[in-house]
């Protein structure tokens, strides 16, 4: 599945995101015209996580040619992206038993 | 309160112990040069440590909770030169000897850079060990209610 097709989703589930947002623990969106979903959300923390181990990788190719950051920085640095995204995938599979248990009720 | 800046607290006191690190390792490499390039003697260095806020500042700011962003953190403040006066070694034939044959050593005491050392390397140890039980307490965190 797509992030475009995760982001359509999200305005069909606005009723899972008061269960969602709590789990989530990652920024909401900051434009309060639009209702946010709980996969918008999700998705804004993959880019911050994105953009992380982006510079993650700088980092460890800067001290591979033996220039860059303190080596304990970057190693922090790469277990602190490691722990954010376990969080994030946490609440992709919350969020994802939650879509599945909605999907499944009885009409 | 984020457990997050945990870290940023455990890389500041690392850092701090890799700057004595290697101010020891130059008093070490340099405990038996008798001169320096510009001919005055090499002085044993130390590491001056500094954090701020203060305790006091710090007492009064948490009264609203403990906020790890404005816990002190360790900071090199700067190197300071030991005055320790110079051992004389008799060496007559050394290029640096005095009239009456004795070289000046820097007052670099082998047993208590040994010492430092192993303080560096305790410190730096407890330092790592901080930082892993944070580590795994957000991870046993994030894995709370999964099903095992």
């Amino acid at each position: 599945m797509s992030i475009e097709a995760v982001t359509a989703l999200s305005s069909a589930l606005n009723l899972a995101q008061a269960s969602g947002a709590s789990v989530a623990g990652v920024a909401m969106p900051t434009n309060p015209s639009a209702t946010p979903g709980v996969f918008d959300s999700l998705v804004r923390g993959l880019q911050d996580i994105n953009a992380q181990m982006t510079g993650n990788q700088q980092a460890v190719e800067s001290l591979a040619v033996g220039q860059g950051d303190d080596l304990h920085r970057v190693v922090m640095n790469l277990e602190s992206t490691k722990l954010t995204f376990d969080l994030a995938l946490q609440v992709r599979n919350k969020v994802l038993d939650a879509y599945q248990e909605l999907m499944r009720m009885q009409i | 309160m984020n457990l997050f800046s945990v870290f940023d607290i455990s890389s500041a006191g690392m850092s701090v112990e890799q700057s004595k690190l290697a101010v020891a390792a130059s008093n070490i490499a340099n405990s038996r040069t008798s001169k320096m390039a510009d001919g005055t003697m090499f002085k044993p260095l130390s590491v001056s440590v500094r954090s701020t806020p203060s305790t006091y500042q710090l007492i009064a700011a948490s009264i609203n909770g403990v906020d790890a962003n404005t816990l002190p953190r360790p900071q090199v403040a700067g190197i300071v030169a030991s005055n320790a006066p110079p051992h004389l070694v008799y060496d007559p034939g050394h290029p640096d000897a005095d009239a009456r044959g004795f070289v000046s050593l820097p007052a670099v005491d082998p047993v208590s850079s040994m010492l430092e050392l192993m303080n560096i390397s305790r410190s730096y140890e407890a330092n790592i060990r901080a930082f892993d039980i944070t580590r795994n307490l957000i991870q046993r965190t994030i894995d709370m209610g999964k099903a095992l």
